[in-house]
């Protein structure tokens, strides 16, 4: 057996071995804030089941903020009959789906090696390794074990990218990335870049053609999802509670992200501003990384991935698990360039443990407050801000070796960059 | 940007860097140093706050306590008629404290041996209560005559005041360890007769003192290193205050009532730091501990001395004027502190001021790590490719430190020397096992030393003296691996930092405390010293027993 097929039967085995011997682990990882979050929990998505088997609205009481698609689709899992082989089934799609963004992922490591191996002359990781980057990341392992939908909204994510680069098809590309953005609303904003990589990978296209067939595409794609969800739930709800929800921060339940805080009833007075601002900070940045960093496409698009899911209204471990697991795929470029990643490692793990140490101190103990465990999430976002800062300085370095063609293993050692 | 770009080049220049990883092992004991000189200053003069009152809705002492000479002469019968019960079973003497609450016009209850009466409140809205619990027998092994008479005294006075706005639970329990622990989760889980959320207890000893007692002392420890909200502690000593009382804290003795010295406030410090570390674990409970985890403020009281100027009604007011103060809430304890270090009854320091100590001892043993691989000499990527070796190693070592944390428990006898000879039994298996190479030996060494420092940090907050004792215990075993040492030294090292030869030293009773400490008491310590300490110790002591470190002092000897 090859070191890959080993990886990836383990990898599925944990993840559908465990909740099936021991379904109580769902609903508990499903729990924890900080691993899902009520806009991706399974919890409420097993809730919106139960709304629609009654013929209840599906989005009546404001506790399922998952798309009616979704909830339609997985249904009719749910409603085989018999719980205990829903559950099974269930497991083995949350096994697949992960299974199938390793593969995924592995395409495109090739693909990128391929593309950068000549200009930088660095190797790449085997694919046993980024299959095992990417399956036993535990933060993903966990995310994976809740059930939590972002799992379906990374899938189309890479999806996205693999169909744009691996195989070539720009129309499929974009109709990933209208589901991804249907399943989840923040994806949205990777069209950007999205577009900009697509004229960097075909420039034989013309310009016209790139922005205007495959954002019509986007479009397209987008609307239909929406109109169907109209017609099958005949209300326009369903558009206030799935992206309403995420766009206006109206859950104010905590999570690891930055904004909860801002919007508990201490600084109701300027939640309208907040509003506004937060959700322009986590557009407006998505422009010049993606002007910046057009020569290196994918970088600009995990870039704008990395940004999105810091200024997200509802982050999870999960998250920032799919970026870690993603970046090795950029051994082939700037990787080596990383200079910092001990200390946001050493950051990431007292963040993890101190998170629901803090958590318990506020809600059980009630000898600690929320000052606490938001102090994690702030820490939490400066490992954010690490992760992008050695990340865009790698690119840096790199561009420079490239451009002034060094080739001098040790003058590449010595070289100190500065930024003016 | 700009300054910190010119202060990275400065220290390229200088060749820094590699300067610094050498000298990480004394940096690392510089820091450790700073960790303790950080305690020590503490007690400082301008280090320490006095205490305050937060919450302006306590208001104590604000009203007159009528529990005086009047009732005196009723606490005195009861106590006549408690002083016969001393030879009787506890269902008699249940009986008899339910005929006299029954009197009063009380509703009792019981929990297993533990009888409990409910005063609901005349005002309020009957979801919020005050608990006094009176156990039997005091925590130093004397009939709680006093106490007991004074409970059902006071029980009796509060019933005539209309101005009770939160419950008030009188529990009479056989032992403030166990039983009131059973009590109080039962409270919470399947009583049926209960009175709403309990915002604050208090338990009350007062042995065969008679009439008259010098001052009182004053325990506020809970488990797993909580603490109630230092408002009510103050509340009460503001209360002693103005009654003219003396009060004393962590074994000051009596001779000591009003000296406050930089000795005096050490010796309360440090006497904090090992008691906080030692609740729910010594055979003796104080009695608030049991409260612990419910989000329940609760102090334990103690009448001291015989022959003083103070009589039984002043520690009964001692109560009662606490609980007016209480009464007074709207919401639940949450101004003034819940992490702080006494220092006096009326200093204290507070988290922000004390918590650099351990994170500086949580520093330094992530330096003495880093150092231990950094000094080594063998390159990076040996560590990175032997790291899921390292890690089997280290899972299997959790493995069996877990089968030992839950194995231990159902034996219950002191084992602590006997493990201490078993943990050094790599010392006799090394001529028979193969060694392992430098690169693992190095590797478990520093693995374990990160693992240490990171059960430094996630105890730093919820347990602080837990994770600051822990540090200094476990510091010689930074020493080992930087430079290696000659074998004495090695076991000397080991020997002084196993979990179970310290727990010998702190006496017999603690093993036994301990192990059963998470099924009496729910107290996690057992976990932290078993699966933390000990299996971070087991990692270093197979490392440095059976690893290869010959081979490499002699290349670093001749690098130099």
């Amino acid at each position: 057996m090859t070191k890959l097929n080993q990886v990836l039967i383990i990898g599925g085995l944990i993840r559908f071995l465990i909740p099936t011997l021991l379904p109580q682990v769902v609903p508990i990882l499903s729990s924890i804030n900080e691993i899902s979050t009520p806009i991706n929990s399974f919890k409420s998505l097993q809730e919106a089941f139960y709304y629609f088997a009654n013929g209840i609205e599906l989005y009546d009481g404001g506790i399922n903020h998952h798309p009616p698609v979704l909830v339609i689709l997985l249904s009719f899992v749910n409603d085989l009959g018999y719980p205990v082989l829903s559950n099974i089934i269930f497991n083995l799609i949350y096994t697949l789906c992960d299974i199938y963004i390793t593969y995924r992922l592995i395409a495109l490591n090739q693909w990128y090696h391929d593309q950068w191996s000549s200009k930088s002359g660095s190797n790449k990781y085997n694919d046993d390794l980024i299959a095992s980057f990417y399956l036993f990341n535990p933060l993903i392992i966990v995310t994976n074990l809740s059930h939590s939908t972002l799992v379906f909204s990374v899938l189309f994510i890479i999806e996205t990218l693999h169909q744009l680069l691996v195989i070539k098809n720009l129309p499929r590309s974009m109709i990933a990335l209208s589901i991804a953005s249907y399943l989840s609303y923040t994806p949205v904003w990777l069209v950007i870049p999205l577009l900009a990589l697509m004229q960097v990978t075909n420039p034989d296209v013309p310009k016209v053609e790139i922005y205007g067939r495959n954002f019509g595409f986007f479009l397209m794609g987008l609307m239909l999802f929406i109109i169907m969800s109209f017609l099958i739930t005949a209300s326009w709800q369903f558009f206030y509670q799935c992206y309403g929800t995420i766009f206006l921060f109206n859950k104010i339940q905590p999570n690891i992200g930055l904004w909860w805080y801002i919007f508990t009833e201490m600084f109701e007075f300027f939640t309208p501003f907040y509003i506004g601002v937060f959700n322009l900070y986590s557009i407006i940045f998505i422009f010049p990384i993606t002007l910046r960093f057009t020569n290196d496409g994918v970088f600009a698009f995990i870039l704008s991935l990395i940004w999105l899911s810091f200024t997200k209204s509802y982050p999870t471990i999960g998250d920032l698990g799919y970026i870690l697991s993603i970046l090795p795929i950029f051994k082939s470029s700037f990787l080596n360039y990383c200079k910092f990643s001990i200390v946001y490692i050493i950051l990431l793990i007292i963040c993890l443990i101190l998170s629901p140490i803090f958590y318990y101190c506020w809600i059980v103990l009630g000898n600690g407050n929320s000052n606490f465990f938001y102090s994690i999430n702030l820490i939490w976002g400066v490992i954010y801000l690490f992760i992008m800062m050695d990340l865009i300085w790698a690119k840096l370095t790199l561009d420079y070796i490239m451009d002034n063609d060094i080739k001098d293993k040790e003058q590449i050692d010595k070289l100190r960059l500065t930024q003016l | 940007m700009a300054l910190a770009e010119t202060i990275s080049r400065k220290i390229h220049k200088l060749g820094l860097i590699p300067k610094l990883i050498k000298l990480l092992p004394i940096v690392s004991l510089l820091l450790a140093i700073s960790s303790v000189s950080w305690l020590l200053i503490l007690p400082l003069e301008g280090n320490y706050r006095r205490t305050y009152i937060s919450e302006n809705a306590l208001m104590p002492s604000q009203a007159t306590s009528f529990f005086r000479e009047s009732e005196w002469n009723i606490v005195r019968g009861y106590r006549e008629e408690v002083g016969k019960l001393e030879a009787e079973s506890i269902e008699v003497r249940n009986q008899v404290i339910e005929s006299w609450l029954h009197e009063i016009g009380l509703i009792t209850a019981y929990h297993e041996n533990t009888l409990y009466s409910i005063m609901h409140a005349p005002r309020g809205d009957d979801t919020e209560a005050m608990v006094l619990a009176v156990p039997w027998i005091t925590s130093d092994d004397e009939y709680n005559e006093g106490a007991i008479a004074l409970a059902v005294a006071l029980s009796r006075y509060f019933t005539r005041l209309s101005i009770w706005s939160k419950n008030i639970i009188v529990v009479f329990v056989e032992d403030n360890k166990v039983p009131l622990r059973k009590w109080v989760e039962a409270y919470h889980t399947s009583l049926e007769e209960t009175a709403g959320s309990i915002e604050a207890a208090i338990v009350m000893e007062y042995g065969k003192n008679g009439d008259y007692f010098d001052y009182y002392e004053l325990n506020y420890e809970g488990l797993n290193g909580q603490l109630p909200n230092l408002d009510l502690l103050n509340t009460l000593n503001l209360i002693g205050y103005h009654e003219g009382l003396h009060c004393v804290i962590q074994g000051t003795p009596s001779t000591e009532l009003i000296k406050n010295t930089y000795f005096t406030r050490l010796r309360t410090l440090v006497r904090g730091i090992i008691a906080l570390t030692l609740t729910g674990i010594k055979p003796k409970g104080q009695g608030c501990e049991a409260f612990s985890g419910w989000q329940i403020q609760a102090f334990t009281l103690k009448a001291k001395g015989t022959t003083g100027p103070h009589d039984i009604t002043q520690f009964g007011r001692l109560v009662d004027s606490t609980f007016r103060s209480v009464n007074n809430l709207l919401e639940k304890f949450h101004q003034s502190f819940f992490f702080y270090l006494m220092l006096s009854t009326k200093n204290f320091v507070s988290i922000g001021t004390y918590l650099p100590s351990a994170v500086l001892m949580a520093v330094s043993f992530t330096f003495s790590s880093l150092g231990t691989i950094l000094i080594s000499g063998i390159p990076l990527n040996s560590f990175i490719t032997e790291s899921s070796k390292l890690l089997i190693i280290f899972v299997s070592i959790e493995g069996i430190c877990l089968i030992l944390a839950l194995a231990l428990p159902l034996i219950k006898i002191d084992l602590s020397i006997g493990l201490v000879v078993i943990s050094f039994l790599p010392l006799l298996l090394k001529n028979y096992v193969k060694k392992l190479n430098k690169t693992i030996s190095f590797g478990l060494i520093a693995l374990s030393l990160f693992f240490i420092s990171l059960l430094i940090v996630a105890l730093l907050i919820v347990h602080f003296s837990l994770a600051l004792l822990l540090g200094l215990f476990c510091l010689p075993l930074t020493f080992i691996a930087q430079p290696p040492k000659p074998q004495i030294k090695t076991l000397i090292n080991l020997l002084i930092s196993n979990p179970f030869f310290i727990i010998a030293i702190f006496g017999q009773d603690v093993f036994v405390g301990l192990v059963t400490s998470w099924h009496d008491m729910q107290c996690w310590t057992w976990f932290v010293v078993i699966l933390g300490w000990y299996s971070a110790w087991l990692g270093v002591a197979i490392a440095s027993l059976m690893g290869d470190f010959t081979v490499e002092v002699d290349k670093v000897k001749k690098d130099q």
